[in-house]
């Protein structure tokens, strides 16, 4: 039983409704069989209303049919983790009172350009299956889906009490859609659009939102390239009393951060300062910035710094000491510029920055952070054969310095195991390891070994790892380590690695919570796949692109299990090669192949 | 049976498409010494000198024969025509070819001479070719069971696995300090690849094709230097100073396009190949789909004035 799925393997019968007449519940001089169900089922939704873990729900409703209506009964939050996995009339078939929807479209290599574009996930079948069935509606959370404008006029029209909007890595919309949305859904409290592309329609969205007092406490748009309208966005402010949360995009200068400050500072908890730079630069005296975030007694979370210009990165100091998330992910920033600051930043449990501020930095996060949960490393010069400024000597810091450490997400040239291995020791907490060792098949650079023992380590001393990202030169013995000690594994991302099939079995066969399997350019083939069959059910999808499967293979696995989707997608050309498979991903569905795959996508 | 043809990309004339006559045209099923009789003398009637003519007249041409290819196709196969005979030796006179490849490299001016025009008919029981897995295969081998040679560092599409809206920041603020890169911002298009100009490079020669995101270079001279790395095998030409080929130098080109170093040249939007350099770096960003790295030779056609001089001055 998949622990983040909303529905079962298809093992359960989820096809055929319980039987529920309405005219026997209500029927109470009848058979004693119906009286019991009927109180029971009162009973059974006013407990069930408690539980709230997707976990607790699915178990409770495996008990029987009655648990089974009843959850579904009282179900206000689903979660869909593969939007093809089920269709949106059974989602209203089953829940009948769904006020809130977390839905995942594309797999994530889409994100690296590894699938051509309008492959699917589109929104729209489910707003308008939706639309009709939940007016109650109050929150929608998308992540990879394409969501078009027309869905969103259809979700603010359809939906009066709609309270939030989160789009992580959408696209497909532009800032007409978004005006739509402020305009329509007066009782917005949430519009977070997160690093999605959202088309400039030159529409003045944030004029678009309501002229009297908003209900607005979340507002982000850092990832919207497009200039807007500043005096609206003070008047938003201004008239949002319970705004906790501000993320501008970089077309609003550091002037403006400061008068919005100004405007609504003590209440803010998250802050994205836009550019962080000046706009005007004719003014001989820059108003005093840290005078501004001085103001600001509740910000713990800071980000932003889209253009910086580093002399005024020190305003930010008096906020330090209290900022628990800090993401300097697109500031370029030395190490002499962020010691200073790093240095104050004491109860800093998410940090996320470009590999600029080098070992050096690091070791600055290392001696001043102990807090730390979450530490992410980006590229600047996200290319193979470059010098790289962080190596294994700031990992090995970090291991020594942040003892509490929970998520690893790094980028870098050179990694030795021994970092790695101790990391493994120091940090027992690690539940996420995503190392990427940006020069492909890279052994240790000091002792010109693969990265095995490395590797090994980790799955074998982080006893809750439940994420991976593997790199460098791993031979089959780093899978054999994951096979025999990664029994929390649930992600599995793999690249560029492996010698043999063994390898992916080792893994498929060793590793009984994998969910999310996503492999490219690594040599497994039909061996491999088949060697999982009994676990495809089970997880939530596989991935393999650039591997050495062959047609036939994947027509097998489809044919042995037909609650399994497989897609072969092409690559955008007329290869006339038919029996090499470029991509494959599969995924179980209950409800059988979808029909929108574009023409590059066969579904065996 | 999968058949494989090979030409060089060569400029034909209408006159050799009407030659075809009353003849069977070959189909894919035809065996090669057939398909091979058929071919031949056509091509040797070619005329790398008519400017007129052009490569698409060309695909037309073969389009019509029915053998269900377009140009793309032809040059796909060349490229990995070639990469049976001469990387992966595989059985069915590798070598005999590999040494008529070398041969009509690089030596004589005339068309019939420097033409590869081989034909070879693979057989697998599945009924296709495998080729992109022996290739990748043959790869990965070197790549891994001989860590003494580096693999070629090539950028490899979707990799570094960083998010484009990441890169495209990124590069908004190497490039610019304040003013609106917007041409290097994510595309704005709504949907699609954002703001990647990714086009398949092809060398003749290489057993595999790579993808270049043409938006991570700034000029004609970064393309070049990454391309030789990619291929890194394989010589490159020089380009001069702005990495531009140098049009106005007729001799340079010429020498260039005489020499068995190899030139890249690409497909644009009209589905027209060319030399690569011949128009502003934005502009070939925009209107190139498709990078094939020739020898210089081969290039010839795609030069149209500087030929006509040089086909004149030879004759």
């Amino acid at each position: 039983m998949s622990e983040d799925d909303e529905d079962q393997s298809p093992a359960t019968d989820l096809r055929s409704q319980p039987p529920c007449s309405p005219n026997k519940s209500r029927n109470c001089i009848s058979s004693s069989q119906t009286f019991p169900d009927h109180v029971l089922e009162n009973v059974l939704e006013n407990v069930l209303q408690f539980l709230d873990s997707r976990c607790d729900r699915n178990a409770a409703s495996l008990v029987c049919k009655l648990w089974w209506k009843v959850e579904g009964l009282t179900r206000s939050e689903v979660f869909i983790g593969n939007c093809y996995a089920l269709s949106p009339a059974r989602l209203t078939q089953r829940f009948k009172r769904v006020r809130s929807l977390l839905l995942k479209g594309k797999p994530r290599f889409a994100d690296f350009n590894l699938m051509p574009a309008d492959w699917g996930a589109n929104f729209a079948p489910w707003v308008s299956t939706m639309a009709k069935a939940y007016p109650w509606l109050e929150k929608v959370d998308l992540k990879r889906m394409f969501v078009t404008d027309d869905d969103l006029a259809l979700l603010a029209e359809s939906f009066p009490g709609f309270k939030e909007l989160i789009l992580v890595c959408c696209e497909g919309f532009g800032t007409s859609g978004i005006a739509v949305v402020a305009n329509k859904c007066r009782k917005l409290k949430v519009l977070d659009l997160i690093e999605s592309d959202v088309t400039d329609d030159e529409v003045d969205w944030v004029s678009c939102f309501p002229e009297d007092v908003t209900c607005l406490e979340s507002l982000a748009f850092d990832c919207v390239e497009a200039p807007i309208n500043f005096k609206a966005l003070e008047g938003l402010v201004g008239r949002s009393p319970l705004l906790r949360k501000l993320r501008l995009n970089r077309f609003v200068s550091l002037e403006e951060v400061h008068r919005l400050l100004l405007l609504g500072a003590p209440q803010l908890t998250s802050l994205g300062t836009g550019s962080f730079s000046r706009g005007d630069q004719s003014q001989q005296e820059p108003p005093d910035y840290a005078a501004a975030f001085r103001a600001c007694k509740s910000v713990v979370c800071l980000s932003g710094f889209r253009e910086l210009m580093p002399e005024y990165l020190p305003a930010i100091l008096p906020v330090c000491a209290n900022l628990t998330s800090l993401n300097f992910s697109y500031a370029n920033i030395s190490p002499d510029m962020f010691k200073p600051i790093i240095h104050n930043c004491h109860k800093l449990q998410i940090f996320w920055a470009l590999d600029s501020i080098c070992d050096e930095g690091l070791q600055a996060v290392a001696a001043t952070c102990k807090e730390l949960r979450e530490l992410r490393i980006f590229p600047f010069d996200p290319r193979e054969d470059t010098e790289g400024p962080v190596s294994e000597l700031g990992l090995q810091a970090i291991s020594e310095g942040c003892r509490k450490l929970e998520s690893l997400l790094y980028f870098c040239q050179h990694m030795t195991n021994a970092a790695l291995i101790a990391m493994s020791h120091n940090c027992p907490e690690l539940t996420v390891f995503r190392l990427c060792i940006m020069g492909r098949l890279r052994p240790d650079h000091v002792t010109g070994k693969a990265m095995d023992e490395g590797f090994g380590a980790i799955v074998k001393n982080c006893k809750k790892l439940t994420r991976l990202a593997v790199s460098g030169l791993l031979t089959d013995q780093a899978f054999r380590y994951m096979g025999e000690y990664g029994k929390l594994i649930r992600t599995l991302s793999v690249a560029f690695a492996g010698d043999s099939d063994m390898a992916l079995r080792h893994v498929l066969e060793g590793c009984p919570r994998l969910q999310k399997l996503e492999i490219r350019d690594s040599p497994f083939g039909d061996v491999a796949l088949r060697s999982g069959m009994h676990r495809y059910y089970n997880m939530r999808f596989v991935w393999m692109s650039a591997c050495r499967l062959t047609m036939g293979c994947c027509k097998d696995v489809a044919r042995a299990m037909p609650n399994l989707v497989v897609e072969v997608i092409g690559s955008d050309d007329d290869d006339v090669n038919r029996d090499y498979v470029e991509t494959l991903y599969m995924y179980r569905s209950l409800d059988g192949p979808r029909k929108d795959a574009p023409q590059f996508v066969t579904i065996l | 049976m999968t058949e494989l043809i090979a030409v060089g990309g060569r400029q034909m004339t209408m006159h050799a498409a009407s030659e075809g006559g009353r003849e069977p045209i070959p189909s894919q099923h035809m065996d090669r010494e057939r398909v091979d009789e058929w071919l031949t003398p056509k091509l040797h009637n070619w005329d790398i000198c008519n400017q007129s003519a052009s490569l698409k007249i060309f695909s037309n041409y073969i389009a019509n024969l029915h053998l269900g290819t377009s140009l793309q196709d032809i040059f796909g196969f060349y490229k990995r025509l070639k990469a049976t005979e001469l990387c992966l030796g595989l059985p069915g006179g590798a070598e005999a070819n590999e040494n008529l490849a070398k041969s009509a490299v690089g030596n004589k001016r005339g068309f019939s001479e420097t033409v590869d025009l081989m034909l070879i008919l693979q057989s697998n029981k599945e009924g296709a070719v495998d080729l992109n897995n022996v290739a990748s295969a043959s790869k990965e081998k070197t790549l891994l069971k001989d860590p003494a040679k580096p693999p070629a560092k090539a950028q490899v599409v979707g990799w570094p696995p960083v998010r484009n809206y990441r890169k495209n920041i990124i590069t908004q603020q190497k490039t610019s300090g304040k003013e609106e890169a917007s041409s290097e911002k994510a595309g704005n298009s709504g949907g699609g690849a954002s703001g990647a100009a990714l086009v398949k490079v092809s060398m003749d020669g290489a057993p595999y094709l790579r993808k270049v995101d043409l938006k991570m270079y700034k000029s004609y001279q970064d393309l070049s230097d990454a391309l030789a790395k990619m291929f890194s095998s394989f010589t490159m030409g020089n380009y001069g100073a702005q990495g531009m080929i140098d049009f106005m130098n007729e001799s340079k080109l010429m020498d260039l396009l005489n020499s068995s170093d190899y030139v890249p040249s690409y497909e644009d939007k009209d589905s027209d190949w060319m030399l690569v350099g011949d128009v502003p770096w934005e502009m070939f960003v925009d209107s190139c789909k498709r990078l094939r790295i020739m020898k210089g030779v081969e290039a010839i056609g795609l030069a149209p004035r500087a030929m006509e001089k040089y086909c004149k001055n030879r004759s």
